[in-house]
């Protein structure tokens, strides 16, 4: 289980954010641009230091402000799909998907044997010696997911992975992504704009303002959401108490 | 098409000119392209007239014998081998320091930054005295140097060191700006992805920063092949040891004109050579993956 309690000053606003998140499930994270959703994918991946709190994933400190554990980011183990993509430019697919596997130490040999079978996986065989900048969208996508995936990760997060598709891709590619990460079997945090990746990926949502979750529901109840003309509206937000959200 | 045509449209009424019969018709408008065309026309020619007079006047006096002259030959070879080693000098020194201050922020960046900017700026005759008053036998770090025995100034060691005071900048400034213009985002992924700070230097940005630190390093090495003034004041002027080609120009000058404009030919062809580098090396960038 992913347990987040951070709470940290940013620049407009303070952020408080306490988050369960179970093996297997995939929680979605939506609110206005600005709002703090990446700083919080951020924190958990260690690129982000929150000001005090704490951050476990299965029991493992990842961040503890009173005990002053801080693991870096190559130290956590967690996956991360990135808003677009951040895939090397200057290497092949193949090469981007055995990054991971080479930094940790993996002779190039085995490293590329296992990126193969990951880019089997992910129908990325034929595209494997382009350069990143030379591919589809979608493959793109693809290769993302297979990069992160590829150092098994103990946790899977993705921001706005789908928000760069052209609409007409992005029906299939959300259906193939809901796949591939229920197989993973990890805790999954993902970024979105979009109600109909919460109704179709999402286990739980939590919505975010101004640093705060101020409302968590199942996923399937995102379609009794209010939506006003500029997205998810503020209507049902009087009432509901921020603070800690959990199962 | 039909977008095409109200913007056209729109791009005329902001111009509120007429296409069709204002422009090219005014004859303001045609005194001030003909000025404009002289003025760029002078420009060129005078670039283009010193350096094809170089050529011009070397046709008919350099022979093969000018080019084997001993001060044509050790000036070349010390030249290049002295802004090779200043070079690769500032490239070991410069890109640890480009790095940091393009991704770092700490107390006094900025200081730092001009100080290192300084000597471009600086006249390179006060260099040079600046470099004697730091480093000549009765300097500040100098004097200490000549009791171990180590002299610094008038040696080939000081025209390593006046090119490097002068051209580094060159570099460090090259280097701040091509690992500025690496997203960090790539360096982020590559972090998550299990590599470590240097693991993530090494394989993200510096591959996606090496066309500028090459163009840098390349710019820095025509920097120090030009040096003259730091070099005269700090090294002196010895053939075969501190007599780099500018310095032989200035001295063959005063003896025979074909050696000097032989001299003069080579460092033209180095100039060349340089900026065709440059402009090669900064045309093919990596896209951003992304988007």
């Amino acid at each position: 289980m992913l347990e987040i309690d951070i709470h940290s000053s940013l620049r407009d606003f303070e952020l408080e954010v306490s988050l369960r998140v179970k093996r297997g499930e995939m929680l979605m994270l939506m609110g206005e641009n600005g709002c703090g959703k990446t700083t919080v994918l951020n924190s958990v991946a260690g690129l982000f230091t929150p000001g005090r709190g704490e951050i476990i994933l299965d029991g493992r400190i990842l961040f503890d402000s009173r005990e002053r554990i801080n693991l870096p980011p190559a130290k956590r183990r967690v996956g991360y799909v990135f808003q677009n993509y951040a895939l090397f430019p200057h290497m092949t697919v193949l090469d981007n998907v055995a990054f991971g596997l080479c930094s940790q130490g993996i002779p190039r040999y085995e490293a590329e044997r296992r990126a193969k079978g990951q880019l089997q996986a992910f129908d990325l065989w034929e595209v494997r010696q382009a350069r990143a900048f030379q591919i589809s969208g979608g493959q793109k996508q693809r290769t993302a997911l297979a990069r992160a995936l590829a150092i098994q990760p103990e946790l899977l997060l993705l921001d706005e992975p789908l928000s760069a598709l052209d609409i007409t891709k992005q029906g299939a590619m959300r259906q193939e992504l809901q796949e591939r990460v229920k197989e993973c079997d990890v805790p999954s945090v993902m970024v979105t704009h979009d109600p109909r990746d919460v109704a179709q990926i999402g286990d739980r949502v939590c919505l975010l303002e101004r640093g705060k979750v101020v409302r968590c529901s199942p996923a399937e109840e995102i379609a009794s959401w209010g939506m006003g003309p500029g997205g998810l509206s503020c209507r049902w937000r009087r009432g509901s108490s921020p603070g800690k959200v959990g199962l | 098409m039909d977008i095409n045509r109200f913007r056209m449209d729109l791009f005329r009424r902001r111009c509120r000119t007429n296409v069709g019969e204002g422009f090219q018709s005014r004859p303001r408008d045609v005194a001030i392209r003909a000025g404009l065309a002289l003025m760029m026309l002078l420009a060129v020619l005078f670039i283009a007239l010193p350096v094809a007079s170089l050529f011009v006047r070397s046709y008919s006096g350099i022979t093969l014998q000018t080019v084997q002259n001993p001060m044509v030959r050790e000036a070349l070879v010390l030249s290049l081998a002295t802004s090779g080693l200043a070079t690769l000098v500032a490239v070991i020194m410069g890109t640890p320091i480009g790095y940091i201050n393009a991704r770092y922020g700490y107390p006094g960046r900025e200081l730092i930054d001009s100080l290192i900017d300084l000597p471009v700026v600086l006249p390179p005759a006060v260099a040079g005295i600046a470099l004697l008053m730091a480093f000549g036998r009765m300097g500040v770090l100098g004097q200490h140097f000549s009791a171990w025995g180590v002299d610094i100034a008038f040696t080939t060691a000081a025209v390593v060191a006046a090119q490097i005071f002068v051209a580094s900048p060159f570099y460090i400034r090259q280097a701040r700006t091509s690992f500025e213009s690496v997203d960090p985002v790539y360096e982020n992924a590559a972090r998550t992805l299990g590599a470590s700070e240097i693991y993530a230097f090494r394989q993200v940005s510096l591959p996606l920063a090496i066309n500028g630190l090459i163009s840098g390093a390349i710019m820095t090495f025509a920097r120090s092949l030009g040096e003259f003034g730091a070099t005269i004041m700090f090294a002196g002027n010895f053939q075969g040891r501190t007599q780099t080609m500018p310095l032989a120009i200035y001295t063959a000058m005063q003896g025979d004109l074909y050696v000097s404009l032989c001299l003069a030919l080579i460092l033209v062809a180095f100039s060349f050579a340089v900026i065709a580098a440059v402009k090669i090396l900064t045309r093919g960038r990596y896209r951003n993956a992304g988007n």
